[in-house]
């Protein structure tokens, strides 16, 4: 007899989607799918549109990445316009990106991750929360929190109008550089995060790493999956959130492919199956092979456990020492825990608020020059940036008046769409046995692909007034045979 | 005291705009100076840039509910969400756990005087206006609110007005 387990929605977790858990007749799990709701029609909204609104429409997009789609938006301008942003814009919108970064990093992992590492994967749902987190780590790191953010998005505001959803990016610069006067403030705040930065890290070390039953979650074979790694490069190979080459890594650690960002549609495919709407991104020259790990696979992930994996180095020293500390710890590189994501995301943010002490000091930064206003049409334009979630590719064309005919974007959440199936097969396999399904269980079944950090929103405020979480059990009938409710 | 009004949605989602188009309506008729009425596009903690300070709050924003018909509206107090109500944003913090983290925080967290919530189904797509038969019944919903809210707040200070 075959049963149906659906976790739905999915807590913590931006927008909506639901699991389902397929069981065999001796109550093991047979096959698990990760189903999206996905609003469509986006592109329809956009065609007929001037190019140049773009970066005023996409970060409505999406509720948490606001600013990366905003950045892929504005770069995709600047190739639809074959414009290179002067030295000076293209140093102060990685300012802004860091500090998007940063203000990102530290959302995900205090109020997402947190709450199973420290207060426990299998504590009461309704003590693992962020107040739960600031329960145990106390309200000081709770304003840290809060303050981290709000001073990154202040540089956000500063450059891009206004945040969360920056508005002002311009084919070619900026709209808005610094002064002088500006510096002193742009350094405190990059000293500050990267304060906190280090302070987090340690946070990591003392409360996760000290304790041997997170370190063995993180290497259980239930949280592991084996594919190949996409990121973003620069010319030496480190890591590189705004700009560079697409690098692809297969399994083993070699690289298999590294492309111009333009090509993305040579190498990116995308799978249609009925169970979803998300389309399931793989290796196009692999040809899809299924929902498959390993030996074969042309499964590829994104993110931050992907940007170390795919990298050979960090760009910067504190970022890269600890890179090296937690690949000592999993074993090696490539790791294919994904519970380590979590680990990379703050090597990131330390890279990214190492990266801005670096911005705030070079002379570039109140240039006053920050606009290149020579634009010529191409009609074509693609804008790549790796968001927090992992490499997104924004794909405009035109008609010769600039008003687009054409958009394809290829979102984070997509990339790892197949492999978050597979990492929450694996982890049901290990967790669920049949119908007797406790609380703690789900929720680790749910941090399989909560590492994802993904995101399937375009922002809903809606207030569905039932139970956040919801498991059915059902029969091969299709009757429920049982409902765990929190 | 000071009060904000703030508006919430996504202005590319049509019915889900709704908030936003009723804090347009409200701005237009209040003129109290110690009411600020906003609009957001976010929720989570991105709200306490706008909140932190204020005296009393009022929210108004789309809502979906398993039998709500679209342009009915509820009102939520901060009471009632115990148990039952989960506001999704960004990254999974709820209004109530907002306000809970400030006060636990010790920032200066506004009273919670009402979230008005407007039915808009299950159908929302991508748009910048509202469906028609949302936009028909747009001005009673901003009247009730906008009683109900002319109810609820002090008197302004004679001095200030």
């Amino acid at each position: 007899m075959a049963r149906k387990i659906t976790i739905d929605p999915i807590t913590r977790l931006e927008g909506h989607g639901k699991i389902e858990l397929l069981l065999d007749e001796q109550g093991r799990v047979k096959d698990a799918y990760w189903q999206v709701a996905e609003l469509r029609g986006f592109e329809r909204f956009c065609l007929g549109r001037p190019a140049e609104e773009m970066p005023r429409i996409v970060p409505n997009i999406c509720g948490v990445c606001p600013s990366a789609h905003h950045m892929a938006a504005t770069k995709a301008l600047d190739d639809l316009y074959g414009v290179e942003p002067t030295p000076a814009a293209r140093l102060i919108r990685e300012l802004e990106f860091n500090a998007f970064y940063i203000e990102d990093h530290y959302i995900h992992f205090f109020f997402l991750a947190a709450p199973d590492f420290v207060v426990g994967p299998d504590a009461d749902p309704k003590e693992r929360n962020i107040l739960g987190v600031i329960g145990k780590v106390g309200k000081k790191i709770g304003l840290k929190v809060i303050e981290v953010r709000k001073r990154n998005r202040d540089i956000i505001r500063h450059i891009f109008t206004k945040a969360p959803h920056p508005e002002g990016g311009l084919p070619g610069g900026v709209p808005r550089g610094f002064t002088e006067q500006d510096r002193k403030w742009v350094k405190d705040t990059a000293v500050f995060s990267l304060d906190f930065a280090k302070f987090a890290i340690q946070l990591f070390k003392d409360v996760v790493l000290a304790n041997k039953s997170y370190v063995d979650m993180i290497l259980n074979d239930a949280y592991k999956l084996k594919t190949y790694y996409m990121a973003l490069v620069d010319e030496n190979n480190r890591v590189n959130f705004y700009d560079g080459t697409v690098r692809v890594v297969d399994p083993e650690g070699k690289e298999y492919v590294r492309f111009d960002p333009r090509d993305y549609d040579r190498y990116i495919g995308e799978w249609v199956e009925p169970w979803t709407y998300i389309r399931l991104n793989h290796l196009r020259q692999l040809g899809w092979q299924g929902l498959k790990e390993g030996d074969g696979t042309s499964l590829y992930r994104v993110a931050p456990l992907a940007r170390l994996n795919v990298a050979d180095a960090m760009p910067t020293p504190l970022a890269q020492k600890e890179a090296e500390i937690m690949f000592e710890t999993l074993g090696g590189k490539p790791a294919h825990h994904t519970l380590a994501t979590h680990w990379a995301r703050l090597i990131c943010a330390l890279q990214a608020a190492e990266h801005n002490v670096i911005i705030a000091d070079d002379p570039r930064l109140t240039s006053k020059d920050i606009r290149n206003m020579n634009l010529k049409l191409k009609n074509k334009g693609v804008g790549c940036v790796e968001a927090p979630r992992g490499t997104l590719f924004h794909h405009y064309e035109t008609d010769d008046n600039g008003i687009l005919t054409k958009v394809n974007l290829i979102v984070a959440t997509q990339n790892n769409s197949a492999p978050i199936c597979l990492s929450v097969k694996k982890a049901a396999r290990e967790f669920v046995q049949g119908p007797e399904v406790k609380e703690g269980f789900l929720n680790m079944v749910e941090m399989a692909f909560r590492a994802y950090d993904p995101c399937l929103s375009c922002a809903t405020h809606s207030l569905p007034g039932t139970m956040p979480l919801e498991v059915t059990i059902r029969d091969h009938e299709g009757k429920v045979i049982r409902k765990i409710g929190r | 005291m000071r009060t904000l009004i703030l508006g919430m949605g996504n202005p590319i989602l049509s019915d889900d705009g709704v908030g936003l188009s009723i804090a347009n309506i409200i701005r237009e008729r209040f003129s109290y100076s110690h009411v600020d009425v906003a609009s957001s596009v976010m929720i989570g903690l991105s709200l306490f840039d706008l909140i932190v300070g204020y005296d009393m709050l009022f929210i108004v924003d789309a809502m979906t509910s398993r039998d709500g018909k679209t342009g009915d509206l509820r009102k939520i107090s901060e009471q009632d969400r115990q148990g039952t109500l989960h506001l999704f944003s960004s990254h999974g913090l709820n209004i109530f756990e907002l306000m809970n983290l400030g006060r636990l925080c010790e920032l200066k967290m506004p009273c919670l005087a009402a979230v008005y919530g407007i039915e808009i189904g299950n159908d929302v797509t991508f748009g910048s206006t509202l469906s028609p038969g949302l936009k028909e019944k747009l001005p009673a919903i901003a009247e009730e609110i906008i009683a109900d809210i002319t109810s609820l707040l002090p008197p302004p200070s004679p001095s200030r007005e």
